[in-house]
């Protein structure tokens, strides 16, 4: 593993932290119905190999699913259906905008690991797996690869991120989705601070086509600040954007009321999207906040 | 600064100048940390309010202005003068009191007078020397600084001030100023010193005055003081001896120890030559003492208290006794009624025929020249007794005071009358000696009882007293209160009586160049007690005013506290 380019993102994986994220299954209830076999169940009847269920034959059918035990007892044609199991394509998306570079510990360190625990998983079931970092743009640094062998390079490739610019949620998309890649998993992994609000979050979300888990990287100060008194000239670490603010006990109740929206407004955005959300604390330990999320073990997308 | 110093054009800049501070301030942009946040998206909504000492923005929040500025202007009103619209043309005088009781010795040591010096020349600087006068009220007021001269002039004049003997003369100074004051919009008079004001002085006052005064610190205690001394005829009924009555005041009067002195030489008490010292206490802080049988020859009598306490002014008493010589009387031979009474009677000093006399007593049925007791014929005078009063009088006043004065009204005049046969009348003439003639038949004893009834020794001795004319002693003579005197006593020649008691306590010197010990007898000056200024102005209804301003101003520092807490003002 090479070293991390940013001091930030020392010592970002080691080995204990790869072992705790193999148990870790993510199951898609859809996948497309091409693509590469693997192990993620589909919905689609095919040629897999669990059977599920019986159908007449039709011209066409494939001569090799006909039961003919049935048959001879029957004296009709029928199909044994298997259940197709198909790969599901995981597209990792980590924000490395300026500001998850901020803070101690910066959100890019948690952004990039759950990117990194969410990519073991689904190379441990056979899934290819791409990893495209946006700020203001998207860059492709890992065309969607298969294989457990994979995971070393997808750790290099992780911490090879450079530190991006403003965010810019709406090109970044628009961007992913000219790449043109098959429908599969897109898992972005941001705090979702996007300048232009919640509206351009949820714009840029909604013209992604393929399924969404959002990965919302949070911490404790970012709905109650701490320590913040006085005259304060806030200096937005993006846009460079000032802000004059006089903190007082009703100026922080408007600042809470204003990100409960926001939040509430990801929130039913997800809901009405059918994409998961996951709340991640920056500032705790990953794996076992993802164990907690994945339902001891699972978690249905 | 002091309330009454600031004029409307000073308090009006003062106002102004606040209002541009404050909207300056409003204005002036605010040094603010600089803080870098993720994101500024939620501060951007939370604090739309809060850009508003912005230098070049537009002025907002108008209602936090007027909030702080009605604070400052209620501040500044308060400390400025709250009766600030009267001040228009209004006069100022400073009487600095420089009676004994300001000579008194504060609790923490420091001479009072000095304090109240110091107040005087604080207090006039801060008012506009073209409206101020400055007054010493001494024994008598007297003009320090008149209003527009330069008030360096001021303390060069009160170098050498110091408490004169002498009562409180403020109430002299008011109302002098209130002749001055009646045409002026509105004066006002700050007493700096203890010295009372009767309230129904104040009461009587002109409506555009005010009386106030200035705050010094409080008074602990005056200590004693002597603050009454009188002479009277001895009650032992020797009529060349007085007693003499000292009352003295204050917290310990009852033990204070009291010297005396005549002509220089100590009294002893009870030592027979110099009388006797008796003393009572009425009350824990009053005590009287009696000198009894002094010589009334002319001396001087001092009294002075042992122990110096923080009012030394009224420590000392003097009072010239009364010469009270013996009325030298010649008897003319056979009058031997009249002779036996004036024997006995201890005023009187019988001389030989011929011999210098003050009056006589003679037989006459023509003039007699002199003062004399006339023993005339009832055939050749229509009244039993007939009073020659002098002239310049009216007669009938002159009766009316002698009735009682001789006697005359103790005498059974219905009796007399009837035993004569005729009317027993009275009558009076002016004339140029005092002379009292009556019938020589009434001291006949085989017709009359007078000689033997009890009124003759009293008509004897009190015409031979009336007769010889003896000026009335002085009972007591006090800085700055009117000469006693009797008020029937007509007696026009005595030109001393009209002469002014000085205001401070020393000599009066009459016309005839005889002096008289002048004593400082003041009950305000020696007992400081609260009851003894319970009648003085003291703060007016402004202190009131100036509490409810700086209440209100809290409260509107409170709401905006309070506002600022609730996010509703920046």
């Amino acid at each position: 593993m090479k070293a991390a380019s940013e001091p930030a993102l020392d010592g970002l994986f080691d080995a204990d932290f790869l072992e705790s994220v193999q148990h870790l299954r993510v199951i898609a209830r859809r996948v497309a119905p091409r693509g590469r076999f693997a192990e993620q169940r589909s919905r689609d009847r095919g040629h897999g190999l669990e059977f599920q269920d019986y159908r007449p034959y039709v011209a066409g059918d494939d001569l090799r699913a006909i039961d003919w035990t049935v048959y001879r007892r029957l004296g009709r044609v029928f199909l044994r259906l298997f259940e197709e199991l198909e790969d599901l394509p995981v597209y990792l998306l980590p924000d490395v905008s300026r500001s998850l570079w901020l803070e101690d510990p910066p959100r890019v360190r948690a952004g990039l690991q759950c990117a990194l625990a969410l990519g073991a998983i689904s190379l441990g079931h056979h899934d290819s797996v791409g990893l495209f970092p946006f700020s203001d743009d998207v860059a492709t640094l890992l065309r969607p690869q298969a294989g457990k062998a994979r995971l070393y390079n997808l750790a290099d490739r992780l911490t090879e991120v450079e530190r991006g610019g403003v965010t810019d949620l709406r090109r970044s998309l628009s961007r992913f989705g000219a790449l043109g890649l098959r429908e599969g998993l897109a898992v972005v992994i941001s705090d979702f601070f996007d300048p232009g609000g919640l509206a351009a979050v949820t714009e840029a979300l909604r013209g992604v086509r393929h399924r969404l888990l959002l990965v919302q990287l949070v911490r404790g100060t970012d709905r109650t600040p701490a320590a913040m008194d006085g005259d304060l000239r806030l200096v937005d670490c993006e846009t460079a954007e000032v802000q004059d603010v006089s903190v007082t006990p009703a100026v922080l109740e408007r600042y809470r009321d204003a990100y409960d929206r926001f939040a509430d407004g990801l929130q039913s955005f997800a809901r009405s999207r059918g994409a998961g959300l996951l709340a991640v604390d920056v500032e705790r330990q990953i794996v076992p906040q993802l164990a907690e999320l994945f339902e001891q073990g699972r978690f249905t997308v | 600064m002091n309330l009454t110093t600031l004029g409307p054009l000073a308090f009006g800049l003062g106002l102004l100048g606040l209002a541009a501070v404050l909207f300056a301030l409003q204005r002036l942009r605010v040094r603010h940390e600089e803080l870098p946040v993720v994101t500024t998206l939620f501060w951007r909504e939370a604090v739309e309010e809060s850009r508003a000492r912005v230098l070049t923005e537009r002025f907002r929040h108008p209602w936090a202005y007027l909030l702080a500025l009605a604070i400052a202007g209620l501040l500044w009103f308060a400390v400025a003068a709250p009766r600030l619209l009267d001040d228009v043309g209004r006069h100022y005088t400073v009487l600095l009191d420089g009676s004994a009781g300001m000579a008194l010795v504060d609790a923490d040591g420091g001479a009072r007078f000095d304090r109240a010096r110091a107040a005087a020349l604080e207090i006039a600087a801060q008012l506009p020397r073209e409206r101020t006068d400055v007054v010493w009220c001494g024994a008598s007021p007297r003009t320090l600084l008149a209003a527009g001269e330069a008030g360096a002039l001021l303390e060069r004049r009160m170098d050498g001030l110091a408490p004169e003997a002498a009562p409180a003369s403020i109430e002299r100074a008011l109302r002098q100023v209130a002749v001055e004051a009646q045409d002026e919009l509105g004066r006002t008079v700050v007493v700096v010193g203890d010295g009372p004001v009767a309230a129904d002085l104040i009461e009587r006052l002109p409506g555009q005055i005010e009386v106030r005064r200035a705050e010094l610190p409080a008074v602990a205690g005056a200590g004693v003081g002597i603050v009454a001394l009188g002479v009277s005829p001895a009650a032992s009924g020797t009529w060349t001896r007085v007693d003499v009555l000292v009352e003295l005041a204050g917290e310990g009067a009852p033990g204070a120890e009291l010297s005396a002195s005549l002509d220089g030489v100590a009294l002893v008490a009870g030592d027979g030559l110099h009388g006797s010292m008796d003393r009572s206490s009425a009350a824990p802080d009053r005590s009287q003492l009696l000198l009894r049988d002094l010589p009334a020859d002319g001396g001087r009598l001092e009294l002075r208290l042992g122990s110096g306490d923080a009012t030394p002014l009224d420590d000392v008493a003097r009072l010239d006794l009364p010469r009270r010589p013996r009325i030298r009387v010649d008897v003319d031979p056979g009058l031997e009624a009249i002779a036996a009474v004036l024997a006995a009677d201890d005023a009187v000093l019988l001389v030989a025929p011929g011999a210098a006399s003050d009056l006589r007593v003679v037989r006459g049925d023509g003039e007699v020249d002199g003062p004399a007791l006339v023993l005339a014929s009832s055939e050749l005078q229509e009244e039993a007794i007939l009073l020659t009063h002098r002239e310049g009088l009216d007669s009938g006043a002159a009766l009316r005071a002698a009735l009682g004065e001789l006697g005359l009204d103790r005498i059974d005049a219905t009796e007399l009358a009837s035993r004569a046969g005729r009317a027993i009348s009275v009558g009076a003439r002016p004339g140029p000696e005092r002379q009292v003639a009556l019938w020589e038949e009434l001291l006949d004893p085989e017709r009359f009882d007078l000689v033997e009834s009890r009124a003759f020794p009293v008509l004897v001795a009190r015409s031979v007293r009336w007769l010889a004319d003896q000026d009335p002693f002085l009972p007591y003579l006090a800085a700055d209160r009117p000469l006693p005197r009797r008020l029937a006593d007509p007696r026009p020649q005595l030109t001393w009586q009209l002469a002014p008691v000085p205001a401070v306590a020393g000599e009066l010197q009459l016309a005839d160049g005889s002096t008289h010990a002048v004593s400082l007898f003041d009950q305000s000056a020696t007992s400081l007690q609260p009851a003894d200024l319970a009648g003085v102005v003291t703060a007016p209804d402004g202190f009131d005013a100036v509490t409810w301003i700086l209440l209100l101003a809290l409260a509107l520092t409170a709401l905006e506290w309070w506002l600022v807490r609730r996010g509703r003002m920046p």
